[in-house]
């Protein structure tokens, strides 16, 4: 069952996952700079980052593929839920595929404070069953994820990090913004990691790419998005891949058919209702 | 009211939402003298269908073939509805769930096979006492426990804070015992009625049948649980009635000689549970009180029986410790109050549970050393194992179940039995 207590969950990249109208934007499309890296400060960019807008509520399927370095390959797929309320974020996921974990729940409540709860449903036991928080820096599910990933939403949490550098660059002909940014003392062992190196597509303030170094200075692992959609005018990144610099481990996470839902039941979002099942995305 | 009710047109499709089938093989030795004593393939077949917005239904069946000294497990304690369409000495054929249900919001209603899963402790049966279980393994099954589905109704709703679930079984089967002779059943007196089976067995030969399990009105199991969130915990509340989980056994006919009936006489439980969250730790607790116990008495005779108080408690505690592992640890209480009475079974019995978990889920491995332990009988059972997940579709495990202690004890009682397992497990 461990395991299964390792689903954790994509709070954020999720929320990004709106879908209908896709306009797969292509980061590169953004040719001009609506931010210029000469007179915007690190600290100013990681704000404008964090209040990139996200939706209310959001659902669709998440698919992830996660391959060893001997190139064998493990998939997943569920349906998500997501819901963000004022002071608190609630997240359901029920695993479709493979059939060995079919019609699992996992269901998680952020709160902005006081402590995260999280449940799981298990079909062989027929009961839902409250998990220990885990660390940020706990990867989730055997993915290249970390908890902190998945809610920090391809954001840098201003309470995590000191910001240390800003400048132009150029990726694949395109400009970005490389950000930089240095883990605090108090947080940097939570979170698993020492500092950062991102570039940042100015149109919709996604890191594209990002080098993460772990607490002793060593390069941790990559993260790279690969395609954003605009949905309900807020950007979502759909696929995204992270790769282990260490282990040589590589989860692809791929969002689909993905809707916003601006009133979202929020019933289906406590725990007494993780073993009904999958809501329906129809 | 087909509309009201959300009912799709009768041209709904009848094509499966999901198919799939579960094929596992499990097989042990014992280590003392290194016979095979399990050998089982168990092929669960299930199919889910979605009819419009409001209403799924499942069903899944469940066949077994074994040829070893475990068995498949009694049936006489299943109804005419459950009893298995195939029964075989080697093989058997059940329907293992069917149901269909409507839900809309956090309201649900679910008519047909199925189980009636209350608790919050893993394993230890406190409040869950629900459902009839599955016995022929011990403790000894993946999953604990091994619930069996039967037919009957379930109606949830929220009202306010509150979520309020009712449920019912009209079906009267009870939990399944593993045959007499079989590598688990019971031996100590404890389970036993106060009787040597053993020495009794060697005089002239004992049979054990279950009383009649059709009186579908009589043996209904009901119950009601209330819930609701405090802080980051949540509190529960419930109550039921219905056939004892814990037989009592009887001379058939009020005949003392070596026919035994195992009775369930109509119980209440009341109890309350909890589950709380406290930073990276879990803590539950559960408490349930039994006015109305069927309990086999110490007899000169042998087999006699009364009804009394029964207090059960259980606290648990989930935390992440050192270098990832992941810890469970339980203890349990179980209290005849009654002083003036002498048991067949301790008066007080405490139990324990630690599970020890780490998982490398990229590497697909999860390694698992659990120990189950009577502080009453002073014995116990550890039970080590090791997974690996060879794909997504194939998942091999092997294992031991190391029992120690008197043979009068809850685990002790097989500790002859002693085994290393392995399991395969497909799922497609």
């Amino acid at each position: 069952m461990k395991s299964l207590t390792h689903i954790k969950l994509s709070l954020a990249l999720l929320a990004g996952a709106l879908a209908s109208n896709v306009a797969i934007v292509d980061f590169a499309v953004a040719d001009e700079l609506p931010l210029n890296p000469t007179t915007i400060s690190a600290q100013e960019l990681a704000q404008r980052i964090v209040d990139r807008p996200t939706n209310a509520g959001r659902t669709g399927e998440m698919l992830f593929e996660m391959r060893n370095k001997k190139g064998r390959k493990r998939s997943r797929s569920a349906v998500l839920l997501y819901a963000d309320q004022p002071d608190i974020t609630k997240l359901s996921i029920h695993f479709t595929a493979p059939a060995a974990i079919r019609d699992t729940g996992f269901l998680s409540h952020n709160a902005d404070s006081g402590p995260d709860q999280s449940w799981l449903y298990l079909p062989a036991t027929d009961r839902v069953r409250r998990l220990p928080a885990s660390d940020r820096g706990d990867y989730f599910m055997g993915t290249d994820l970390t908890y902190g990933d998945l809610q920090d939403n391809f954001k840098f949490a201003l309470d995590d990090w000191s910001f240390t550098s800003v400048a132009a660059a150029q990726r694949d002909g395109r400009s970005v913004i490389e950000l930089t940014g240095e883990a605090l003392a108090d947080t940097r062992k939570a979170m698993g990691y020492s500092d950062f190196s991102a570039l940042i597509d100015p149109a919709t303030l996604f890191p594209v790419y990002v080098v993460y170094s772990d607490i002793d200075g060593e390069p941790l692992k990559e993260v790279e998005i690969l395609d954003q959609e605009k949905v309900d005018g807020v950007w979502t990144a759909t696929r995204f891949v992270i790769d282990n610099l260490q282990t040589g481990h590589r989860t692809e996470v791929v969002l689909r058919n993905m809707r916003a839902v601006p009133n979202v039941d929020m019933s289906r979002l406590e725990s007494s209702s993780l073993d009904l099942g999958a809501p329906d995305l129809g | 009211m087909c509309s009201l009710l959300g009912v799709p047109g009768l041209a709904a499709e009848l094509k499966p939402d999901t198919l799939g089938v579960e094929v596992r093989y499990s097989a042990a030795v014992q280590t003392q003298d290194g016979e095979r004593s399990l050998s089982r393939l168990t092929i669960t077949p299930e199919a889910t269908w979605r009819f419009g917005r409001y209403w799924r239904a499942e069903t899944s069946f469940r066949l077994e073939l074994a040829n070893d000294d475990t068995g498949l497990g009694t049936v006489e304690g299943y109804s005419a509805l459950t009893k298995p369409w195939v029964d075989a000495e080697h093989a058997r054929i059940e329907l293992d769930r069917a149901h269909i249900t409507w839900r809309s919001g956090a309201s649900r209603i679910r008519i047909g096979k199925q189980v009636t899963a209350w608790g919050v402790l893993d394993g230890v049966r406190i409040t869950d006492r629900f459902d009839a279980v599955r016995r022929r393994d011990f403790l000894y099954t993946d999953v604990r426990p091994e619930r069996i589905a039967r037919w009957g109704a379930q109606a949830r709703t929220d009202i306010g804070a509150w979520t309020v679930e009712l449920s019912s079984a009209v079906d009267p089967t009870v939990s399944q015992q593993a045959n007499l002779g079989d590598v688990f059943a019971p031996q100590a007196p404890r389970f036993t009625g106060g009787l040597d089976i053993n020495t009794l067995a060697a005089i002239a030969p004992v049979s054990i049948r279950t009383a009649g399990r059709n009186a579908y009105g009589r043996d209904l199991t009901y119950g009601a649980r209330t819930s609701r969130d405090l802080g980051t915990g949540r509190f529960n509340l419930l109550a039921f009635r219905g056939p004892t989980t814990d037989p009592v056994l009887e001379w058939a006919d009020g005949v003392i000689g070596t026919e035994i009936e195992l009775r369930h006489p109509i119980r209440t439980l009341i109890g309350a549970s909890v589950d709380y969250s406290l930073g990276s730790t879990v803590l539950r607790a559960e408490l349930a009180y039994i006015p109305d116990q069927p309990v086999n008495l110490l007899s000169n005779a042998g087999l006699a029986s009364t009804v009394e108080e029964r207090w059960l408690a259980g606290v648990a505690v989930d935390l992440d410790g050192p270098f990832g592992v992941f810890i469970n640890a339980q203890f349990a209480l179980d209290y005849m109050p009654e002083e003036d009475a002498t048991f067949a079974r301790p008066q007080t019995d405490l139990i324990s549970t630690i599970r020890l978990q780490r998982s490398f889920p990229q590497a697909g491995w999860r390694i698992q050393l659990e120990y189950l332990g009577s502080l009453t009988d002073r014995d116990g059972v550890v039970r080590p194992q090791i997974s690996k997940e060879l794909n997504d579709k194939l998942r091999l495990a092997v294992g031991g179940d190391f029992a120690f202690g008197s043979d009068q004890g809850i685990f002790g009682q097989f500790e002859r039995q002693n085994r290393g397992w392995l399991r395969l497990q497909l799922n497609l």
